[in-house]
């Protein structure tokens, strides 16, 4: 019940700051509070986004970069967890890993967009 | 004379096996004090598919009384015997029995019929499920789940309120849920996934359950063992490519076009991120570690 309880704190907070960001400065306030929540929590930022979308069919371009980007905020937090460790060997190897992960998202965002892929 | 009426044969022929069925399982005790056996389980979910069949209310209620009695009087007579659990399925039989007749309730007396037997026959199991698989804080915390699930969300009032409409009670309820039900499957999946098989299982399930959490218990690992450094950087990285497609599913609930937009970007993360662990795990380094996964 605590952490249930918790996110819901988490979300609401992200929820409304996103909201804020958006209504306040357009998708460039939509694009950093997400990078900002991404620092906290990356399920809280995607569903805030998916409820502004809802059963919309047309996605926002800037959603899907706003998603990349709350993951990539996401992996500096990991990273920053993997730095307590205080073992080179280990962190250095997780922050690759992430820097990885994060150009290749961005590169095949940029490169094919958001062409529908497959149906689910 | 009546026409032979195949309907009502088969009615009753389900009652007597939903008899046998269930009564069966009560002769399997090999303790010696007489209760109901099979013939009278037999006997009882016939005279229930009769009562049904002549349809009168009052011979119904006065046989389910009468039965009872019978049950309690022999109960009184074997003071030593423990529990109801016959008594209580022999009523149940004569009810199911009664709905084998009509064919609108057939289906149900049936189903429910297999569904008694098979719990009689699992008493050893469903207790060992229910006292020792399943563990105090778990069972609290399955019972604060679906209060989640079904008392809070139904208190929760419609409608968005605040600045911007950001404060929809009901709706950010829902995600709660959403969020809570991944990490509860993950924390089952980690409880009964066996830990010898390893990292990879409990990297996989770290991922789907909080990539956080794992993240944070495996860099502890780490500081407390460097020698692990290795297949424990491969193991984080595992289970963080899989909070990508986890991420999707989540949105997909919401918003299948938002999901589907972004489906590429991040199989392609995910893709990345699994080839990057499998260069930085070694086959064979190091021991299997198992990582605690915190709830959410």
């Amino acid at each position: 019940m605590g952490p249930a309880l918790k996110f819901g704190v988490v979300f609401t907070g992200i929820l409304f700051l996103t909201r804020a960001g958006s209504y306040l400065f357009g998708s460039v306030g939509q694009i950093i509070t997400s990078a900002l929540g991404g620092l906290i929590d990356t399920d809280a930022v995607l569903l805030s986004l998916a409820a502004s979308l809802g059963e919309t069919k047309t996605v926002a371009h800037d959603a899907v970069l706003c998603i990349i980007l709350a993951a990539a905020a996401n992996a500096v937090l990991k990273s920053g967890l993997a730095y307590l460790s205080g073992q080179p060997a280990f962190y250095l190897r997780l922050m690759a890993g992430f820097a990885v992960i994060v150009a290749t998202g961005l590169i095949v965002f940029f490169v094919f967009g958001t062409h529908p892929v497959l149906a689910f | 004379m009546a026409q032979f009426d195949l309907d009502l044969a088969w009615g009753f022929a389900y009652a007597a096996a939903i008899g046998f069925l269930t009564g069966r399982t009560r002769e399997q005790d090999d303790d010696p004090t007489p209760k109901p056996g099979l013939r009278d389980f037999v006997i009882l979910s016939l005279l229930g598919a009769l009562c049904a069949q002549i349809a009168a209310v009052g011979l119904t209620v006065v046989l389910m009384v009468a039965a009872s009695a019978v049950m309690l009087v022999m109960r009184i007579q074997y003071p030593q015997r423990t529990g109801i659990t016959t008594e209580l399925a022999a009523l149940m039989t004569f009810l199911l029995g009664y709905l084998c007749v009509g064919k609108a309730t057939r289906t149900i007396g049936i189903s429910m019929g297999i569904i008694l037997a098979v719990l009689l026959t699992t008493k050893e199991q469903v207790h060992r499920f229910a006292l020792q698989t399943i563990s105090g804080r778990e069972y609290g915390d399955t019972l604060k789940f679906l209060a989640l699930i079904f008392v809070i969300y139904s208190l929760l009032p419609d409608g968005a309120s605040g600045p911007f409409n950001f404060f929809e009670p009901k709706k950010i309820w829902k995600f709660v849920i959403l969020v809570a039900s991944v990490s509860y499957v993950g924390y089952f999946l980690t409880k009964f996934l066996d830990p010898a098989k390893g990292i990879t299982v409990t990297a996989i399930v770290g991922g789907l359950a909080s990539t956080t959490a794992y993240t944070g218990g495996v860099s502890k690992l780490v500081a407390e063992s460097p020698q692990a450094a290795l297949p424990l950087a491969g193991a984080a990285l595992l289970a963080n490519s899989i909070q990508y497609p986890r991420l999707l599913l989540i949105v997909a609930f919401i918003s299948p076009a938002l999901a589907q937009a972004a489906l590429l970007p991040l199989w392609a993360m995910m893709l990345a991120g699994l080839v990057a662990s499998a260069i930085l795990v070694r086959p064979g380094a190091g021991p299997a570690a198992a990582a605690h996964v915190g709830w959410l």
